[in-house]
C-alpha cells in the first residue's frame, strides 16, 4: 500500500519533469512604472492623441551607493492602452504598474477632459485606486521628468509631497483616483485636483488647486484660497495665517481647527449655506514687538474672525461663480431631501442662488513663549 | 534432602552462567554452609562484602545470619527460577543458606549524577536534568511533589533491554482516559530494544502520517511536575535522561519553564515573541518567493527596487535561490549540532559569515536572501522544544513549495491547511491544537469538587 503510493508519486514527479510551464516572471525582470503622466502632444496636428509619460525605477543592487536614477519613456499614440503596449517594445523589462502611485494629468488635458484617462486608471488591474491624482503645469511630462535634489527614491518627491507623508503642508489636498472617480460620476460634488508646477532647476511646487465641473477643469485657487478650501475641507488643518489689526500685524499658529456648514432656509427657491468655523491659535509673530496682553488677545481674535468671514465668504462665492462644488454641499443638499425625483433639478436651481453666511469663532489662546 | 533444594537452585543458576566471565561465586562459613553467587559487572561488591560477607563472620550462629539476610531491605526468598535469573541479571546476589536461597539487593548503579539541563536551559530556576538512572529521576520528581496521591507504576519494556519504565501521575487529578491509554498502548509495545524516550514515543504514538510532535519529551524535573499537575501522566525511563509527558497540546511546545519566573506581562510578551519567530521561520522562505516572483505590489516600491536590483545578478529563479540558501543553513545547523565543541565555532564563522558574504559577491544569491535565512535560522530556535523545533523546519519547505506554485494564494491555503491539520490532531484522544490558558485551570478546579 505504501510502496505503491510512493511510486505513483514518483512517477508522477518524472512526468512532471518533462513538462513546460509558463515562465516565471521574477521581479528583475520587471520594471516598476512610479508615476504616469499624460499630456496633449504639442503638435497641433496631433492634438487628439495622448502623449503619455513613463517613470520607471531603475534598481539598484547596492543600497549604500544608492543613486536617483529613472527611466523616462515618452510614446504618442491614440489611446493609453495603445501607448502602454507601445512602450513595452522600448524597454527590455515586462512593465509592471503595481507600484505607480502618481497619475499626473497635463494642464491641457484637463482644462479638455480627464474622463478616458480616468476611465483607464481605474479599469486596470494592476493599477492601484490608491494612486494620487494631480494637474501637471506646464505639463505632465516636465512634472513628471523633475528631478528634486532631496529625491532618494524615483518618484519619491511627488508621491511625498501629494501625500502629505512628508511635509505637511497646507496648501496641498491630497486628492485618490478612487476619489477622484467617484466626484466625476457622482451629482452634487465636483473633483479637484492638486496643481504640481516645475519651477527651474529642480522644484516641485504644490500649492494651487484645480477646480473641475466634473471631468473638465474650469479654474485654479490661489495658494491662500485653497489654504481656506482646506479649512473647510479638513478637520485641525496645520497652518498660520497673518492678520493686521490696529496698525500692527500678527501671525498666528492654528492649534485647532473644525468647520461646518448647514443649508439652511430652504424655500421659494433661495437657500444660505451658513458656515460656522472655529479654531484656537497661539501667537507665531508679532510685528511691532508690543506686550501681548488679554486685550491684545481678544483683539487679534476678532480681526481673525473678520478676516476668515470675508475670506471665506469670497472663496465660496467664487466657487458659486464657476458653477463647481467641491465641496459637497450639492450632496449634503439631497442627503436632507426626501424629494428624490426632483432634487437634482431643485439643487441646480438653488445654486446659482446660494447664499453664504459664515461665522468664524477662533480664539487665540496663549501669547507663545517668551523667553 | 533440604540441603538438595538449596543446591537445586544454586546448581541451576550455576549451569546457567558459568560460561560468564563477570560471573562469581563464593563459599562462606566453616561448614561451607552459605554460598553467594552474582555477576561481578553490575553487583556492587562493596555491599555484597560490608552486608553479607563480614556479618556471616560475626555471627557465629547460621541461623541468626539467616534471620539477619531475610530481613534486610530489599531481600526476598529466591523460589520462581524465572524471577531469580532476572534478578541476577539486575544486580542481585543469590545467598544459598543451607535449604533456603535469597536474593540479597546488591545492584550496581553506574550514573552521572544529577546534572545540569542542556536542551531546555534557563535563565532563572532550577537546572536540575534528568539523570540516566530512573530511581534518582523518581526521586527528583518525589522531591518536588510530595503528596500521597502521585502514583508510580512500574513495568519492562525490551525483551532484550528490559528497560524499567514509570508511569507517574497523580491519582486525583489525572485524566483516567488518557492513563488507560497511556498503559494499553505501553503495553502493546513489543520491541526488543529501547534505549532512548525518543524512541518509546514513536512506539507509543498512533502508526499514522504525522508531522506534530504528540507527546513532550522533556529533560527538566520542574516541567513534569507541573504537567502533573495539570492531570498529565510522565512515563519515566531508565538508562535516559528524558522523560515523556501525555498528553500534548500544541502551545506546551511553546512554553518555557522561564515563563512561571517571569512577570506575567514579560512572559506574555516572551510568548508572543516566540509565536511571531513561529510565523517568520514558517512564512518567510515562502513570502519572499512570493514577493520576487508573483505580488510585488505588497511591498514599498523603496524596498521592491532593492530586492530587484539585488537580484539583479542572480541568474536562477527566486525559488531556486531560497531552496539554495535554506539548504546551506540546514547543512550548516546540523554540521554545527554534530561537530566536536571544540570545532563548532569555527564552521559556524566558515559557513556563516564567509559563505554569505561570498555568495552575494559571487552573484548567486541577493543580500536580502542572506537576511531572510538568518532571520529564518534565528527564529527557528527560539521554539524551546528542539522536537516542534525540528518539525517546523521542515514544514517551512511545504509552504516554499506551494508559494512556488500560486504565489501568496499557495501561502494562505498552505497555512490554513496546517491549521486544519492541527485541529484534527489528538493527542491520546485531546485535541492537540487548542487555547490551554484557562482550560487548565477549569480543570483542577472540578477534579477538586469531585473528590
Amino acid at each position: 500500500m505504501r510502496k505503491s503510493l510512493w511510486a505513483k508519486l514518483c512517477v508522477i514527479g518524472l512526468l512532471m519533469s518533462l513538462m513546460s510551464g509558463c515562465q516565471f516572471k521574477d521581479i528583475d525582470k520587471r520594471s516598476f512604472v512610479l508615476a504616469i503622466g499624460v499630456d496633449r502632444p504639442e503638435d497641433p496636428e496631433a492634438k487628439h492623441l495622448y502623449e503619455v509619460t513613463l517613470k520607471t525605477g531603475l534598481p539598484e543592487g547596492d543600497p549604500t551607493a544608492r543613486t536617483q536614477e529613472s527611466i523616462m519613456i515618452t510614446q504618442v499614440a491614440p489611446s493609453i492602452p495603445e501607448a502602454v503596449r507601445l512602450m513595452k517594445s522600448k524597454i527590455d523589462k515586462e512593465l509592471d504598474f503595481s507600484h505607480c502611485k502618481v497619475v499626473v494629468y497635463g494642464q491641457a488635458l484637463a482644462r479638455e477632459n480627464i474622463g478616458t484617462v480616468l476611465d483607464w486608471t481605474t479599469r486596470r488591474r494592476d493599477l492601484q485606486l490608491i494612486m494620487y491624482c494631480a494637474v501637471g503645469v506646464p505639463n505632465a511630462k516636465e512634472v513628471i521628468q523633475m528631478q528634486p535634489k532631496t529625491e532618494r527614491v524615483p518618484g519619491n518627491a511627488l508621491i511625498l509631497s501629494l501625500s502629505k507623508d512628508g511635509s505637511e503642508s497646507p496648501f496641498v489636498h491630497t486628492v485618490y483616483a478612487f476619489d477622484l472617480a467617484r466626484k466625476v460620476t457622482e451629482s452634487g460634488i465636483d473633483p479637484i485636483m492638486p496643481i504640481v508646477h516645475t519651477q527651474h532647476p529642480d522644484m516641485l511646487v504644490v500649492n494651487k488647486l484645480a477646480l473641475f465641473n466634473k471631468s473638465k477643469m474650469v479654474g485654479t485657487l490661489t495658494p491662500d484660497e485653497t489654504r481656506l478650501f482646506n479649512l473647510l475641507a479638513t478637520k485641525n488643518l496645520i497652518t498660520s495665517f497673518r492678520i493686521k489689526t490696529e496698525g500692527n500685524a500678527f501671525d498666528y499658529n492654528l492649534e485647532s481647527s473644525k468647520s461646518e456648514y448647514k443649508i439652511n432656509n430652504v424655500k421659494a427657491g433661495k437657500a444660505t449655506v451658513s458656515y460656522k468655523i472655529k479654531g484656537a491659535g497661539t501667537i507665531e509673530l508679532n510685528d511691532e514687538g508690543i506686550p501681548v496682553t488679554g486685550p491684545v488677545l481678544r483683539e487679534v481674535s476678532r480681526a481673525a474672525n473678520e478676516q476668515w468671514e470675508k475670506d471665506v465668504k469670497a472663496l465660496c462665492q467664487k466657487l458659486q461663480r464657476l458653477g463647481v462644488d467641491p465641496l459637497g454641499w450639492g450632496l449634503r443638499y439631497f442627503s436632507r431631501s426626501w424629494d428624490n425625483k426632483q432634487e437634482v433639478q431643485q439643487w441646480r436651481e438653488l445654486y446659482p442662488e446660494l447664499d453664504f453666511q459664515v461665522k468664524a469663532n477662533v480664539e487665540m489662546k496663549y501669547t507663545g513663549l517668551i523667553r | 534432602m533440604t540441603t538438595h533444594r538449596a543446591s537445586n537452585a544454586a546448581n541451576w543458576l550455576r549451569e546457567k552462567l558459568t560460561e560468564q566471565s563477570d560471573y562469581e561465586e563464593i563459599t562462606l562459613g566453616a561448614s561451607s554452609q552459605i554460598q553467594l553467587q552474582y555477576l561481578k559487572s553490575v553487583t556492587n561488591s562493596n555491599l555484597v562484602f560490608q552486608y553479607v560477607v563480614v556479618p556471616s563472620y560475626e555471627m557465629a550462629d547460621v541461623e541468626a545470619y539467616e534471620a539477619y539476610i531475610a530481613t534486610f531491605p530489599g531481600t526476598g526468598k529466591a523460589d520462581d527460577l524465572q524471577k531469580l535469573i532476572e534478578g541476577i541479571l539486575e544486580g542481585y546476589t543469590l545467598v544459598s543458606i543451607g535449604p533456603n536461597s535469597y536474593l540479597f539487593n546488591s545492584v550496581k548503579v553506574e550514573s552521572s549524577g544529577v546534572g545540569e539541563a542542556i536542551n531546555e536551559a534557563i535563565v532563572q530556576g532550577p537546572r536540575d536534568a534528568f539523570s540516566e538512572n530512573i530511581e534518582m529521576n523518581l526521586n527528583l520528581i518525589r522531591r518536588r511533589y510530595q503528596t500521597s496521591e502521585l502514583k508510580v507504576e512500574t513495568m519492562t519494556l525490551g525483551s532484550l533491554s528490559r528497560t524499567a519504565i514509570a508511569i507517574v501521575y497523580d491519582q486525583e487529578r489525572v485524566d483516567s482516559s488518557v492513563l488507560q491509554q497511556v498503559k494499553d498502548r505501553l503495553k502493546r509495545v513489543k520491541i526488543d530494544i529501547l534505549q532512548s524516550a525518543g524512541e518509546l514515543e514513536k512506539y507509543i504514538s498512533p502508526h499514522r502520517f504525522r508531522i506534530f510532535p504528540n507527546m513532550v519529551v522533556t529533560e527538566r524535573p520542574d516541567r513534569v511536575v507541573l504537567n502533573l499537575t495539570e492531570g498529565k501522566v510522565a512515563i519515566l525511563m531508565d538508562t535516559t535522561g528524558f522523560a515523556i509527558i501525555a498528553p500534548a497540546v500544541f502551545t506546551d511546545f511553546f512554553s518555557a519553564m522561564d515563563d512561571k519566573i517571569q512577570i506575567p506581562l514579560v512572559s506574555q510578551f516572551l510568548k508572543l515573541i516566540r509565536y511571531v519567530g513561529l510565523f517568520i521561520t514558517l512564512t518567510l522562505p515562502g513570502l519572499y518567493v512570493t514577493f520576487a516572483s508573483y505580488n510585488p505590489e505588497i511591498l514599498k516600491s523603496q524596498l521592491v527596487l532593492l530586492i530587484a536590483g539585488s537580484r539583479a545578478a542572480v541568474p536562477y529563479p527566486s525559488f531556486m535561490e531560497v531552496f539554495f540558501m535554506l539548504l546551506m543553513m540546514e547543512f550548516l545547523t546540523e554540521a554545527s549540532l554534530r561537530l566536536p565543541k571544540a570545532i563548532g565555532p569555527t564552521a559556524t564563522t566558515v559557513g556563516g559569515l564567509i559563505l554569505g558574504q561570498a555568495a552575494t559577491q559571487a552573484g548567486l544569491v541577493s543580500n536580502i536572501m542572506i537576511i531572510l535565512v538568518s532571520a529564518v535560522a534565528i527564529s527557528n530556535f527560539v521554539i524551546p522544544l528542539s522536537m516542534m523545533g525540528y518539525t517546523i523546519r521542515v514544514l517551512k519547505y511545504i509552504i516554499v513549495l506551494t508559494a512556488m506554485l500560486f504565489g501568496v494564494v499557495g501561502i494562505m491555503v498552505s497555512v490554513v491547511g496546517i491549521i486544519m491539520y492541527l485541529s484534527d490532531v489528538r493527542s491520546f484522544g485531546k485535541p492537540y491544537f487548542r487555547l490551554t490558558l484557562w482550560e487548565s485551570k477549569e480543570k483542577v478546579g472540578h477534579q477538586h469538587g469531585k473528590s
